[in-house]
């Protein structure tokens, strides 16, 4: 019975213009964002191949352990074709022996390796909330306009056109007629999302430079059950609200409120809202908290008696990273070492201490950010969106589990360097190039060489670049992925439940509203 | 057959448009029900398909109250409207398919709806027209071809042959003296004095809400109906 109607419903509405023009539209949106999406996804590839590749020379160049700084790059996930999701989400994570690295890069003063990808301005993805356009945009506008447009006048236009009552004499009843319409248009609109899936795919399978595994197809396999559903969502309340004006004209102004409401007011006004709501100095707070315990780390360092022995050639150090001495005498060498004992803990505990003012900052933006993603996930949209992200692993969830896989390699990277930080090797390679010591011969003989040939000729003997590498084969490498599939999907499993209520409920009200449908 | 008990309603105006109306049509007999326009016939028709709840009183189809289980009583009946709309896109085979598959009759072939349409007289070439193409004669045609196939024991058809040219009504009134044959139970509403002392075994006449006179075929044979529902229509 509701088959038959669902069939009706579906024929009908393939031969109408609106359909057709519909399709055309959506199809050609789809298709447009989806190719551009396509090629920024394989310029990104591009990108994070190259980045690996550079910084993994770079950290083959390490010349003593206190510099060593593991940048784990970030795979862009093939499904942001779906979600962009947060924009200026680092494509990078920094790990240090003196960086503990947090959901926000702000206040790391150490951090002073550009990370690529990353803008020059300290990456703060908490304060982003407008995501940029994609084929869970285009879904989430163009198709639920399409699905207003197709269901506007389901009730009204059957009435208008006098065959309601021809409808309801049949055997079938009100709820039987609204399930077979509901039906019939959710089967109407898969038509349009699957042709958009379809030429997304081809535009895959098509791009040279691309390939895919199962996991992949298995993802978009669920984004387009969350398209799926998000349209079920949309229709059921487009269907209600249609059952409220008796003309399809009233019908159609009323939908295109609530189409405007959910797709545009709520997302972007809760937004607004939520930042009246933010709480007021938190990053004040943490930078002037940063700042005090900078000025006590620097005191405590202070305290620490240091005299140095002897003059220092090529020399870097800074009490917030690591640093490195060439040209020292062994002597020097080892006065340094002694000093390091006391203060290469301080260091480690400071960036410790740093770590949880930063992060503590981190928490307290991102409980605030989960207010404003409860404040306007009553919008069907929000909330498809929020799924789509956490599936295509392009939410802040899935960049803060980068983050905390990140520091989870970095206390294994630790375990390697905390012995090391007690050797010369920490900071110094004069034992394995003597030729390189202030010492009074040796500084003659540099006195000699600048008169015979130049400056450069002691530079030269001085260089870091003689220095071999240190071999770094035994320590650790990160392995920091994207989330696996089933954690994704437990991220989008809240959003999707409560729109799978969101459906139901609409679908009931309609029911219920069905039964007093005026059909005069 | 059908029959109405007491049914009485009061629309949400306030404007008591049926008032304790009491009929009962059996097997076999058509039931007109005379009145103008605003007597009230629409709405007791609509009240028979649930289209509209009763203020009080009962309707029922086949011993079925029509308010409380609308799904099984409705199968005891069809309905014709006073202007049959179906789907312009749909040709007139479509159209009846989709209708009578609604009413739970399956596996019927092209033939079976043929047949229908040739036993109500429309042209052969309009079989697979599409029925925006139609006019109001063929479409009442089709109306009552949907109500033939779902073969149900009781026809309601709501001023059924306004509109239509002589031609057309009186192949209208055969069709309906045919399904009379079948032993159908038919209430017409219409406005049409001679059509209905032609066809009916029983005669309603409506005002106001209220059936000031039902008579039946034999009362009527030596009375003239048609001055009979002036003086009706006159006195209040
Ligand atoms: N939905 C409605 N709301 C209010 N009044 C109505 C409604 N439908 C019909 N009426 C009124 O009820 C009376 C009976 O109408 P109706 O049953 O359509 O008469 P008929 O079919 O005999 O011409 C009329 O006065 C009409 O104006
Ligand atoms: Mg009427």
């Amino acid at each position: 019975m509701i088959w038959h109607i669902t069939r009706k419903e579906l024929l009908v509405n393939l031969q109408s213009l609106r359909f057709l023009i519909g399709l055309v539209v959506s199809a050609l949106m789809m298709g447009i964002v989806g190719y551009v999406l396509v090629e920024d996804y394989a310029a990104r590839v591009q990108k994070y191949i190259a980045d690996v590749q550079e910084h993994r020379e770079a950290l083959a160049q390490t010349k003593v352990y206190s510099t060593i700084a593991v940048v784990v790059d970030i795979p862009p996930s093939p499904l942001s074709v779906f979600s962009r999701g947060s924009q200026d989400l680092p494509t990078a994570v920094q790990v240090s022996p003196y960086h503990v690295p947090s959901l926000i890069d702000e206040a790391g003063g150490s951090a002073s390796i550009g990370l690529s990808g990353t803008s020059s301005q300290p990456s703060n993805p908490l304060l982003r909330m407008f995501t940029s356009i994609d084929l869970g945009f285009v879904i989430s506008t163009i198709l639920s306009l399409f699905a207003v447009l197709l269901v506007f006048d389901s009730f009204s236009g059957e009435r208008e056109q006098g065959t309601l009552k021809l409808l309801l004499s049949s055997s079938a009843g009100r709820s039987h007629l609204l399930a077979g319409k509901y039906l019939g248009a959710l089967l109407t609109l898969a038509i349009p999302l699957t042709v958009g899936f379809l030429e997304v795919m081809i535009l895959w399978a098509l791009h040279p430079a691309l390939s895919f595994d199962a996991s992949v197809w298995a993802g978009v396999g669920l984004v387009y059950l969350a398209s799926l559903l998000f349209l079920s969502g949309f229709l059921a309340l487009a269907m209600f609200l249609s059952l409220y004006a008796k003309e399809s004209s009233s019908c159609l102004m009323y939908l295109l409120l609530a189409w405007v409401t959910v797709a545009v007011v709520i997302p972007a006004g809760g937004g607004f809202v939520a930042e009246y709501l933010r709480p007021l100095g938190l990053r004040e707070n943490m930078l002037s908290e940063s700042e005090r315990a900078s000025t006590e780390f620097m005191k405590a360092l202070g305290r620490i008696d240091y005299r140095q022995i002897g003059p220092w050639n090529n020399v870097s150090t800074n009490p917030f990273e690591g640093e490195s001495f060439l040209g020292i005498t062994q002597e020097e060498a080892y006065n340094r070492l002694a000093y390091n004992q006391k203060v290469v803990p301080m260091k480690f505990q400071f960036a410790e201490d740093r770590f949880r003012v930063v992060e503590s900052y981190a928490r307290a933006l991102r409980s605030w950010g989960r207010t404003r993603d409860n404040l306007i996930r009553p919008s069907l949209c929000v909330a498809y969106d929020n799924i789509v992200k956490a599936v295509a692993g392009t939410d802040v969830d899935s960049f803060d589990d980068v983050v905390r896989k990140a520091r989870l390699y970095r206390d294994m990277m630790m375990a390697y360097l905390r012995p090391r930080s007690g050797t010369p090797a920490w900071f110094t390679r004069v034992f394995d190039y003597p030729d390189v010591q202030p010492t009074e011969s040796n500084q003659k003989y540099w006195q000699s060489l600048i008169e015979k040939q130049g400056e450069q000729a002691v530079e030269k003997i001085l260089s870091w670049d003689r220095v071999s590498p240190l071999d770094l084969s035994a320590m650790p490498s990160p392995a920091v992925g994207m989330r696996g599939a089933a954690e994704r999907v437990e991220g989008a499993l809240p959003d999707a439940l409560f729109l799978f209520a969101l459906c139901l409920l609409f679908l009931v009200l309609s029911i219920l509203r069905v039964r007093h449908y005026p059909l005069n | 057959m059908i029959q109405a008990i007491d049914l009485t309603k009061r629309y949400e105006d306030g404007l008591l448009a049926l008032d304790h109306l009491n009929i009962n049509i059996l097997p076999g007999q058509i039931y007109c029900l005379l009145g103008a326009n605003g007597a009230g016939k629409t709405t007791t028709i609509n009240l028979f398909f649930n289209f509209i709840e009763p203020t009080s009183g009962t309707a029922l189809l086949n011993g079925k109250d029509c308010t409380k289980e609308p799904l099984l009583a409705k199968q005891f009946a069809a309905y014709v409207s006073e202007n049959v709309m179906l789907y312009g896109n749909f040709t007139a085979r479509q159209n009846l398919d989709f209708f009578t598959k609604l009413s739970g009759r399956k596996n019927l072939g092209k033939e079976e709806y043929y047949m229908v349409m040739r036993q109500v007289g429309l042209p052969e070439r309009a079989f697979e027209q599409r029925v925006k193409t139609f006019s109001k004669g063929m479409r009442q045609k089709l109306g009552i071809a949907i109500a033939i196939l779902k073969q149900s024991p009781a026809l309601l058809l709501d001023e059924p042959t306004s509109g239509l040219d002589p031609k057309a009504g009186a192949e209208f009134v055969e069709l309906l003296l045919r399904l009379r044959g079948e032993g159908k139970a038919i209430l017409m509403s219409t406005h049409d004095v001679f059509r209905a002392k032609e066809i009916a075994d029983v005669i309603g006449i409506m005002k106001e809400g209220v059936l000031i006179m039902e008579k039946t075929k034999e009362d009527l044979k030596y009375e003239d109906l048609e001055k009979l529902y002036l003086k009706y229509m006159e006195v209040s």
